[in-house]
């Protein structure tokens, strides 16, 4: 739509308030100066809206910073954004290989290495160096120191080094054999020694940590046996098994072991090892640290133990005296434990007990309920419980106090009145088990209340209203029409006592009177049939009920109630009157 | 001329462009509402730019001069 200069000069004035002719003049001066500025090489600047400058014979316009926001305003918040694409799409390209790469690489070893600890801690450490080259090469260095050890320990002739290697070698014939060559004879040790040795050459060809393995799972088989059969089965197995698990009385046995392994692993430092034992040492530590966990560690602790005199000294050669004086008490203290812990069985005792201990606190709970939802629905009658036994009583004893006072008060109404009280002392005495509500909306019927509050405080109101003695007047104050031919129900004229048996629509209810008779004279004066009613409160004193018509069923009043102007209604209430 | 001349001046000509309207100023020229969708822009650096959409007022000087 285009603004020409008539609209633009009729605009122009309604926005300052100037009349059109000094818009018109005021304009043609600020052409003019405009032209002057220009003919002197200067632009014009109008403040807050933009620069006019010459440019030849044109004339440029450069709107101000203010006007281009404005003009802008829905756009606010939008702002360039940066596509991928162009360079800047190939650096993201790269961006996202490297990442990737990083993946492949990097992670790759990581992952790796979070793979091998975890199954060298369980297994021993054996399985995962078959992986990677680098601990192919630390398998073949242990296997020559392990030899290495084996031949020390042999020269230092200790018999019983060679029956705490034999379980390592986990050839059941070479064990037993060995086991007779220990216990037989001392001369024999040579011999034993020979075939020993003969028997590591053999089997260090599949690698010397397939040994703790191999071992690893008869142990472990024989272990569970054991640990499922108790100590007699520990005591029925092979000898060689005796001065493995060490019972306290062979300790002493061990230590002698131990003192070997110690002088071996003396001159193991000064060969200096690899680094990569070191972490065997550091993973068979933490295997045996762990004592406090599920009886499967447990057992796998007992296998390192097994190994100590083997692995652990081959391993622990960077490990200082002490340490491995610690070590060498660790088995012993580990051992205990688990001869403890296999022992006793506390686990399965405890989680045996505590079921039967829960079993019985649940029924008691499930009886308990069940008892109590019994007598709540009336099946079995508990006093206090059974909701119906209680109010009954009150309700029965409350009626004959109200009635006799409340007829010879009312002389016109009481006629009306008494079907409704008569209606509730049958149901009272025929059904024991209705609402305590139900019961008491009749009294308030009879009484002055069945209004909006009726809901919530109709307990409440029953004892106030029997100590009240119930006002004169039933609580209905508008002046009612008394005449026979009046139409007892309808929305209009006035209030008539043959309607209020009936429902009425709840308008209002309010605190004080003088409000109340102001919205009778208003409702009244638009010809409706109000109905002022003192209402009772604990909370809140006397209220006045305000509503309009007499209806006798809910659905008149509700038809009624749509018809009626909802400005007047608002949020209305249907009830008893 | 007046400030609060100046002022309106300028208000009713914003207002007019932001509603879309030209309004054309006798002697002086036209002044046009002109909208730019948005697009896309590569900038000097090689980054690919998508510009929000924007309104700009035009002015187009009357040739009697």
């Amino acid at each position: 739509m285009l603004i020409d200069n008539e609209k633009f000069i009729a605009l122009l004035s309604d926005n300052s308030g100037i009349e059109k002719e000094k818009v018109e003049k005021y304009l043609e001066e600020l052409i003019s100066e405009m032209k002057t500025s220009f003919d002197e090489g200067e632009g014009y600047e109008v403040e807050g809206f933009g620069i006019f400058s010459k440019l030849g014979s044109n004339i440029l316009f450069i709107p101000s910073e203010e006007l281009e926001t404005e003009i802008n305003y829905k756009y606010v918040g939008m702002e360039p954004i940066e596509l991928p694409g162009g360079q800047e799409q190939q650096e993201t390209k790269e961006e996202e290989e490297n990442p990737i790469q990083g993946i492949l690489d990097g992670g790759g070893t990581e992952e790796r290495e979070e793979y091998e600890d975890p199954f060298a801690e369980l297994f021993n450490e054996a399985e995962e160096h078959e992986k990677s080259k680098q601990e192919e090469e630390s398998l073949d260095l242990t296997e020559d120191e392990i030899e290495a050890v084996v031949e020390e320990e042999i020269e230092s002739e200790d018999a019983e080094e060679i029956v705490a290697e034999s379980p390592v070698e986990e050839d059941i014939d070479d064990l037993e054999e060995s086991l007779k060559d220990i216990f037989g004879e001392e001369e024999s040790n040579e011999e034993s020694d020979e075939e020993i040795e003969a028997a590591e050459e053999e089997e260090s060809i599949p690698g010397p940590k397939e040994w703790g393995i191999d071992a690893h799972k008869e142990e472990e088989q024989e272990d569970v046996f054991s640990g499922l059969l108790g100590d007699e089965a520990e005591e029925t197995e092979l000898i060689d098994e005796d001065d493995i698990f060490a019972t306290e009385d062979e300790l002493v046995d061990e230590e002698d072991v131990f003192e070997t392994e110690e002088k071996s692993t003396e001159e193991e430092i000064i060969e200096e090892e690899g680094e990569e034992e070191i972490d065997f040492s550091a993973l068979e530590d933490d295997g045996a640290e762990d004592d406090f966990e599920d009886p499967f560690e447990s057992l796998e602790e007992e296998d390192d133990n097994d190994f100590v005199p083997v692995v652990t000294n081959v391993s622990s050669g960077k490990t200082s005296k002490k340490e491995e004086s610690t070590e060498a008490e660790d088995p012993k203290e580990s051992k205990r434990t688990e001869k403890k812990s296999k022992t006793p069985k506390n686990p399965r005792e405890r989680k045996k007990g505590a079921p039967v201990f829960l079993y019985m606190v649940l029924g008691l709970v499930v009886l308990g309920g069940a008892g109590y939802l019994l007598a709540y629905f009336g099946v079995v009658n508990i006093e206090g419980i059974t909701p119906s036994s209680t109010p009954t009583q009150i309700v029965q004893n409350t009626p004959p106090v109200v009635e006799p006072e409340s007829i010879p008060a009312q002389t016109t109404e009481t006629e009306e009145e008494q079907p409704n009280n008569t209606i509730p002392e049958i149901e009272e005495t025929t059904s024991n088990q209705i609402d305590a509500g139900t019961e008491n909306t009749p009294q308030n019927l009879s009484e002055n209340t069945g209004g909006d509050f009726a809901q919530a405080q109709d307990n409440d109101i029953a004892p106030l209203v029997a100590d009240e003695k119930a006002p004169g007047e039933v609580g209905i104050i508008t002046p009612l029409n008394g005449e026979e031919n009046a139409e007892p129900y309808g929305l209009n004229g006035t209030a008539t006592t043959a309607g209020n048996n009936g429902y009425t629509i709840v308008l209002y209810t309010l605190s004080r009177k003088s409000g109340a008779d102001a919205q009778f004279e208003k409702l009244s004066g638009d010809g409706f049939r109000v109905i002022i009613k003192e209402k009772p409160s604990t909370e809140f004193g006397t209220l006045y009920r305000v509503s309009i018509g007499q209806f006798r069923t809910l659905a008149d009043a509700a038809i009624a109630a749509e018809k009626v102007d909802a400005q007047i209604l608002g949020n209305y209430i249907i009830t008893k009157i | 001329m007046t400030n609060d001349f100046l002022k309106a001046f300028g208000l009713t000509i914003r207002d007019q462009i932001i509603m879309k309207n030209s309004v054309e100023i006798k002697g002086l020229g036209t002044f046009k509402a002109e909208h730019t969708s948005q697009q896309q822009e590569r900038k000097g650096d090689g980054k690919l730019v998508m510009l929000p959409p924007k309104d700009s007022i035009e002015f187009k000087a009357d040739m009697e001069e």
